[in-house]
């Protein structure tokens, strides 16, 4: 019985640490603290505008700063969980690829980066400016590492139910003409 | 030390950060607790053989376009979990070589499904993400973090609630039965918490070496502790600050979290070992 009570209390004090407090569920709790932490971020990031802006440019989230683990989970968590990143501005660093889309037939513009294992990748689309540049005469050779600094948002295709989302008004950088192979 | 520690501080802003600190640290706690017992019974290599299950399970899951595999992985895992460590000694085929069968099996027909029917052009990042992790852990679902949290709360409070029983079966299962204890139910439910914790590390560790998280922390302890309560107790403390740890290296240097986490045991293991051998030399 004694043991019986001894584990109950342990399982009651797990029970707290993974966020069941004030008679709430587990999940409404984790769920609220994730959002509200997530809030917090943002909320630092607006708030802070004005010494962001000396600090880091006007950047909320720089990748760039970043290790290829947080690299790679962030841009999961952007697709993922857009509503979080959706009118903030994103630096990042990656490779130039260039992909015709097969129902426009425009090409897209992709900043891909890797995992840890440089097996998964993932892509970035964006938008270089206003969009008028010329492919491939004004944009880099594919693989050629680069930085992209945009806002990131969210758009549809016509005749596409899905959600795209990518960095508008881009500004790019070119950090090696050399192809990464 | 100084910038390392604002670089941490600025990671942990980030909520997945937080959840795979927290995910990771209940994983590390089932495995440790359970890793003891696989050890002691001689079932180092189940770990191994059940992640393979669940990598041909997810190959199925990937192949039919599922976006949380969890669901089916689980299930498919715990059955093979009761088969293997139930039902393999009465057919007719060795544990090891029913072990082996079924790991090469599973990991040979996920392989050839993922190629067979893949649903993204990215093939061997799927294999490779699968087999090592990587950075699985950082990039959970918010329903596959909730799924693990429960699971790995529920699967200590089992190993708490049963503990003198697991303790009994894991010594002499022919004296804790003579003694009438219902041990078929007992290995039953080892097999369960088994399969559902080598699941639940995949995410941690990949397919490939989660069987790190169950081995290493288990025969560190045992270095230099006798008694079981002790070398768990020991084990489970290992377990909680390689994975902590690890994850935080991944994080701040970029590298592949389960590879990190093993290699940090791997160290430990060798600490443990100069231990034991000083504590033998004083004793």
């Amino acid at each position: 019985m004694r043991q019986i009570k001894k584990i109950l209390v342990l399982l009651l004090l797990t029970a707290a640490a993974s966020g069941c407090a004030e008679g709430k569920t587990g999940m409404e709790s984790l769920k609220e603290t994730e959002k509200s932490a997530v809030s917090e971020l943002l909320a630092e990031n607006e708030g802070g505008e004005e010494r962001d802006e000396e600090k880091n440019g006007g950047v909320d989230f720089d990748l760039t700063s970043m290790s290829g683990d947080m690299v790679y989970a962030t841009v999961y968590s952007m697709m993922a969980e857009p509503e979080n990143y959706v009118g903030k501005v994103i630096r990042m660093k990656g490779l130039y690829y260039a992909g015709n889309g097969r129902k426009t037939g425009k090409y897209r513009h992709y900043c891909l980066i890797q995992d840890a294992l440089a097996c998964c990748t993932q892509g970035l689309e964006f938008v270089w400016g206003d969009g008028s540049r010329l492919y491939p005469d004004e944009y880099p050779e594919e693989n050629s590492e680069i930085i992209v600094c945009g806002i990131y948002e969210s758009y549809q295709n016509e005749g596409d139910s899905g959600t795209f989302y990518r960095l508008k008004n881009a500004e790019v950088e070119l950090e090696s003409t050399e192809p990464v192979r | 030390m100084n910038e390392i520690i604002e670089k941490l501080l600025f990671y942990m802003e980030y909520p997945f950060v937080r959840h795979a600190l927290a995910v990771g640290v209940m994983i590390a706690l089932c495995s440790s607790l359970l890793g003891v017992t696989l050890v002691l019974k001689r079932f180092s290599f189940i770990g191994d053989g059940l992640s393979h299950v669940a990598f041909g399970t997810t190959a199925i899951a990937a192949a039919a376009n599922m976006t949380s595999s969890l669901t089916v992985v689980l299930p498919v895992t715990v059955v093979s979990a009761v088969l293997l460590l139930r039902t393999g000694r009465r057919a007719g085929i060795n544990g090891d070589a029913a072990l082996a069968m079924v790991s090469v099996g599973a990991l040979a027909g996920g392989y050839l499904l993922m190629n067979l029917l893949s649903a993204g052009p990215n093939l061997s990042g799927d294999v490779c993400s699968t087999l090592f992790g990587s950075v699985s852990i950082l990039t959970l679902t918010e329903r596959d973090m909730y799924l693990c949290m429960a699971l790995s709360v529920a699967a200590i409070a089992m190993f708490l609630l049963f503990y003198n029983k697991i303790f009994a079966v894991t010594f002499d299962e022919n004296f804790a039965r003579a003694l009438g204890e219902k041990t078929d139910f007992y290995n039953f439910m080892i097999a369960v918490m088994t399969a559902v914790i080598i699941v639940l590390a995949m995410n941690l560790a990949g397919s490939l070496l989660v069987s790190a998280l169950v081995v290493f922390p288990a025969i560190s302890a045992m270095r230099v502790f006798g008694s079981f309560r002790a070398v768990t107790v020991c084990s489970a403390v290992i377990s909680v600050f390689g994975v902590l740890c690890g994850i935080l290296v991944s994080i701040l240097a970029g590298t592949p979290v389960g590879s990190t986490i093993a290699v940090l045991y791997i160290g430990i293991f060798f600490v443990f070992c100069g231990l034991g051998k000083l504590k033998g030399r004083r004793e």
